[in-house]
Parts: structure tokens; C-alpha cells; sequence
């Protein structure tokens, strides 16, 4: 494992079922995502990246293997530890977006700045400070309903830098936009890891996001490899 | 701080709106119940309460002003003669249907000896004085009796007695001094208006005993014997009493009161727990179906929460938070509208006898609470079953 690794996944299994109904959604999978590094993993519907997204960021257990986020490993911890986990060193990028519809985009932000344990003027600041970053400074009192989707992704970028968590896990964050909305993500995505020292691993079926990762992997029937160009 | 509850409730200002009105409406019954209730406790005895005897004597078996009691008027005598009474007077008690104009009105009527003799014939304590009417807003208080004459042509016609009546009656019935009525085929004439006579559940009116006798139709008895004794006396006189008239009892004027106000409890407190028990499930509803269906609605957010890693409490708090502004913005506005009703509803409706206590309003304020707690229970439920799973779901 590399010095500079903030996500590390070896050998993980996640088997859903038991007998005849039993799917192994990841076999043994390595991954390694190192700070200033952006990783796509690829693969068809139904191949298990939102599985592996969801180990990565400690929504769900292994069945075997070890996840460790910034040397700490997270796959036994219990619920409660698995929040502070996801609260403290994780961000989250959806494909849905997922905003809190009754607050608008600074309040969205805010609210994780706030969950990080900052209260105040402070928080608020740093959440509009975040949304200028991503280019949404004039648009920060708006409800989600009364946002474009690619500025919805923008909000959703920023509350995933709000905690200054070091991992960025990215749920098809193109999938809703069109090309355009959606290179502008990808780029920003990538300015982020280049300027903030971050590291994201997104999954996707977007094959542009290749243009924009430093690694493609390719993931099919449980197994995860590095994608042939 | 950003607040999700608040922005929430805002969000859906009409959902909000009916879950505020639904507790507003719970508290409003369950304070207004429990002002009813009050006034009536109150009301109920004051007249007891305000004697200024120290023992009531009646016949044997009974416990309540509110049932008949019969004694012999002979019984008075013995009570008249008993060491350490100070005072006696009498009283005739019944209820009846008084007609004025085309109205009809249940009455209490009492009738008194309003005149003290303080040296009556064959002896004993004087006689008189206790049991009248409370307290004077305007006429005379000692009504003086009928009395049957004969005119030129000998016909014999009986001339009204005069008769006390509470406020709240005159209101009623639109009657003032110099009126006449008919109880129970007697004519009197209204010479004295009283208040304090309204005991919730009937309006005492005050009649000479002379003519409360004729309106028992003369029969030798009396209803209660009031008896004022000498200080440090009440239980060496009471004892005596009942041993020289095994068919009587005394009573404590305070203790008679307190047994008056428990057949109402028994009767009354039963009822009104299932009416208030009624009402909290229904304001608990009201609240909890409109926050559940809120949290059904924002499910997938409550999901983001978790994804996010908000902890459980401070998620369980977003609906705990909603759930009591709606019910501690319903139990104000309760709060002021009791206030209102209150007052408005006897000057609708004179009969009415409200009492708004503080520990009440604290008591409907715990409901009030308990209900938001409640409320919040099901929804806290539901979301504990959210998988932050399912926000991964396009």
C-alpha cells in the first residue's frame, strides 16, 4: 500500500443471498485511491460499482476483506461509527443529486459544514465560500426545484467538500445532465482533486469520464481490473 | 444553525397548519372540559361553603346535598336544646319547574327563616338567620311569606310570597324585582336578586320557610337543620345530636360540602376521562398523521441524512422538533381560545361555570407534550426502517 493511499480495499467480498440464490457481487477486489488521484471504475449495469461505492464510504459491510479510509480500517465498526466514518472522512457526489428539497443550496451546504461540528457565521461562510468555488455564487438562495440539474450537481459537489473529507465517492454524478452539464462536472470534479488535494473514485457508464480519470477500471462479474483502452 | 425541521414545517405551511389546528382544538376541549369541570366543583358547594354554619344536620343516609333529606319537625326542638348550639335555623329545600311567561325553568327553591329570634318560645338556642341567599346584587334578602286573605265578596285568594332569585336566572328568564312567577301553582313575587346561587347543575332561589312548607305541601318536616355552635364545640354538639336522634346526621360544613362535590366526581369524573381520553388520541392523531405523512413524503431524504452520516438522534430530533412546535404552537393558541370561550360562553349561555386553574393549564400542557411525543413515535419508527441505501437508486 502506498504511503499516499486515503482509500484502500483489499481482497473485498461481498456475496448477497445464500444457497442457489447466491450472487457474488464482488470477488476479492483490490483497490487503492491515492490523494490527488481520480479513479473511474466501469462496468455494465448490474456489475456491482454501486456495491463497491457503498463498501468504499461504509454504507454496507463486506462479506470478507478489509476497507480502510486514511489508514483506519471500517469494515467491523459498528452503525454509529460507520456515521462518524461517512460524516467525517467521506464525501458524497448522487446520481439523483439527493439535496434536501426545503433547504436551499447554501443551507444543503451549511447543513454539512454544521454536521462536521462548525456552527454560525463560520459555517455559513465556508458553505458560500464552496459554492462560489463551484460556480454557483449568484444562484445560493435557491431552492433545489429551482435549480438546473447540473447546478443541483454543483450544490451536491460542494456539500461533499463541505467536511473536508479526503475521499470523494461519485454515484454516476453525469448520468442526469446533458454532455455539456455533465464535462463541466467532470472538470470541476477535477480541479477539486488538483487544487484541494482530494481524491475521488467515481463510478460510471459515462465513457467521457475517461478523459478525466487518471485510472480506468473495469469492473464485470465481481472481479475489478484495469480497463483496456 | 440550519434548522431541516423548521425549513420543513415552512415548506408545507398547509400540512403544518392542520397539524397546529388539530392539537389547537384538542387543547381548546381539554381546557375548556377541565374549566367546566372546575367551575362546576366549585360552584357546586358554594352555597355549603358559605353558610356560616358550622354543621349541617340531615336525615340519616344521606351524603349529598343533592338527594333529598326528609327530618321531622319535631327533631328541631332537640336540636334547638342541645348543649353548645349557639344558633338553629331551618331549611326546606326543593326542586321544582317555575313558569314565567311562556318559560320554563328548573329551580332550586330553599326556603329560610331569615328573621333571628333570639328568644323564642319554649327556650332554647335562638333561631334563624343561616342558609340564606349568598349575597345580595339588588332588592331585599329576607323574603317575607304569603298569605291567604279573603276580599269583599269572601272569596279567599292567597297574596304571592316573595322569593329570591339568583342572577343568573333574572338573566335567563328576563326577570327583575316587582315580577311574579308560579312554582308548583304558588304565585310569588321576585323582591330580591342574589348571586352565587348558580351551582352548575341547578339556580337556588330563596323563600321564607312558611312558604317552602306549602310548596312541600304542609307536611311536618324540614329538609336540613343548620346549626352554629360554640367555638371548640362542632364535634361534642354533633355527637350529641345524633345521639338524641338516631335517625339523623351531622355533618362538618366543610366535610358535607366535600361530600356533596364527591357524588359529582363519581358521577362526572368517569365521563369526563373518557371525553378527555377521546380528545388526546384524537389531537395525538391529528399531529402524528400529519407529521408521518411528512416523513412518508421526505423518506428518501431522511435516507440522505443517514448516507451523509447524520446521527440517528439528531434525525430523530428533526421530527421531535417538528412535533412539539405543532403541538406547543396548538397548545397556545388552545390556550388563548380557552381564554376567549370562557369568557364568551356565559354570556351566551348565563348557566355556564368556568374556572381556568394554573395547574390546568400545566396539566393540558403536559398533555399537550405528551401528545407531540406520541405523534413523533411513529414516524421516529418508520424512519429507523430508512436504508441509506436506497439513495444510490436513481
Amino acid at each position: 500500500m502506498s504511503d499516499d493511499a486515503i482509500l484502500n480495499l483489499r481482497a473485498v467480498t461481498k456475496v448477497y443471498g445464500t444457497g442457489e440464490s447466491e450472487v457474488r457481487a464482488l470477488d476479492q477486489v483490490d483497490l487503492e485511491l491515492q490523494i490527488g488521484e481520480v479513479v473511474a471504475v466501469m462496468g455494465p449495469s448490474g456489475a456491482g460499482k454501486t456495491t463497491l461505492l457503498t463498501i468504499a464510504g461504509g454504507l454496507q459491510r463486506p462479506t470478507a476483506g478489509v476497507v480502510e479510509i486514511n489508514g483506519r480500517p471500517i469494515q467491523d465498526l459498528p452503525q454509529n461509527e460507520l456515521a462518524t466514518v461517512r460524516r467525517e472522512l467521506v464525501g458524497f457526489v448522487f446520481q439523483s443529486f439527493n439535496l434536501l428539497t426545503a433547504l436551499t443550496a447554501v443551507e444543503n451546504v451549511q447543513y454539512m459544514i454544521e454536521l462536521d461540528g462548525a456552527r454560525g457565521r463560520p459555517a455559513l461562510e465556508r458553505a458560500k465560500e464552496l459554492l462560489r468555488m463551484v460556480g454557483l455564487g449568484h444562484r445560493m438562495d435557491r431552492l433545489p426545484k429551482d435549480l438546473s440539474g447540473g447546478e443541483q450537481q454543483r450544490v451536491c459537489v460542494a456539500r461533499a467538500l463541505a467536511n473536508n473529507a479526503s475521499v470523494i465517492l461519485a454515484d454516476e454524478p453525469t448520468a442526469n445532465l446533458d454532455s455539456q452539464r455533465a464535462k463541466e462536472i467532470m472538470g470541476l470534479m477535477r480541479a477539486i482533486v488538483r487544487d484541494m488535494g482530494r481524491g475521488v473514485l467515481l463510478v460510471t457508464h459515462d465513457l467521457r469520464a475517461r478523459e478525466f480519470a487518471d485510472r480506468t477500471l473495469w469492473l464485470e462479474d465481481g472481479h475489478l481490473g484495469l480497463m483496456e483502452s | 444553525m440550519v434548522s431541516i425541521a423548521r425549513s420543513n414545517m415552512l415548506s408545507s405551511k398547509v400540512r403544518f397548519g392542520f397539524s397546529v389546528a388539530g392539537v389547537a382544538v384538542a387543547t381548546l376541549l381539554l381546557s375548556f372540559i377541565l374549566a367546566l369541570y372546575r367551575g362546576w366543583s366549585e360552584r357546586l358547594t358554594a352555597y355549603l361553603d358559605n353558610t356560616d354554619a358550622d354543621l349541617w344536620v340531615v336525615q340519616k343516609g344521606n351524603e349529598s346535598f343533592f338527594s333529598p333529606s326528609v327530618i321531622r319537625d319535631a327533631n328541631q326542638a332537640t336540636v334547638q336544646h342541645t348543649d353548645g348550639v349557639m344558633r338553629m335555623s331551618s331549611l326546606v329545600g326543593r326542586t321544582l319547574r317555575m313558569h314565567h311567561g311562556s318559560g320554563e325553568y328548573d329551580i332550586y327553591v330553599m326556603g329560610f327563616q331569615p328573621q333571628v329570634v333570639d328568644q323564642p318560645e319554649g327556650g332554647g338556642s335562638p333561631v334563624g338567620g343561616l342558609g340564606g341567599p349568598l349575597k345580595m346584587e339588588s332588592g331585599s334578602g329576607t323574603p317575607r311569606p304569603g298569605k291567604f286573605v279573603e276580599d269583599s265578596n269572601g272569596v279567599r285568594r292567597r297574596v304571592a310570597g316573595e322569593i329570591v332569585i339568583d342572577d343568573v336566572l333574572a338573566k335567563v328568564a328576563s326577570l327583575g324585582i316587582g315580577d311574579e312567577i308560579d312554582a308548583a301553582g304558588l304565585p310569588f313575587k321576585v323582591v330580591g336578586i342574589s348571586s352565587g346561587g348558580n351551582l352548575g347543575i341547578t339556580l337556588l332561589c330563596f323563600v321564607d320557610i312558611a312558604d317552602a312548607g306549602d310548596l312541600i305541601g304542609g307536611y311536618p318536616i324540614v329538609s336540613y337543620i343548620l346549626v352554629k355552635t360554640a367555638a371548640g364545640q362542632q364535634n361534642t354538639v354533633a355527637a350529641s345530636i345524633e345521639k338524641a336522634n338516631p335517625s339523623l346526621r351531622v355533618f362538618a360544613a366543610q366535610d358535607f360540602a366535600a361530600s356533596s362535590r364527591k357524588v359529582l366526581q363519581r358521577t362526572l369524573l368517569p365521563v369526563l376521562g373518557v371525553v378527555v381520553g377521546l380528545i388526546f388520541a384524537v389531537g395525538a392523531i391529528v399531529v402524528g398523521l400529519t407529521i408521518y405523512t411528512a416523513t412518508v413524503e421526505k423518506e428518501r431524504e431522511f435516507g440522505v441524512l443517514k448516507a451523509l452520516g447524520t446521527p440517528n438522534r439528531s434525525i430523530f430530533w428533526i421530527v421531535i422538533q417538528q412535533t412539539l412546535v405543532c403541538s406547543l404552537t396548538g397548545f397556545v393558541i388552545g390556550e388563548v381560545g380557552v381564554i376567549g370561550a370562557t369568557r364568551l360562553a356565559p354570556k351566551l349561555v348565563p348557566q355556564f361555570v368556568t374556572l381556568v386553574k394554573l395547574p390546568d393549564v400545566g396539566i393540558v400542557f403536559a398533555a399537550a407534550l405528551l401528545m407531540s411525543l406520541f405523534a413523533a413515535w411513529l414516524p421516529i419508527r418508520r424512519i429507523t426502517r430508512v436504508d441509506p441505501l436506497a439513495v444510490f437508486k436513481a
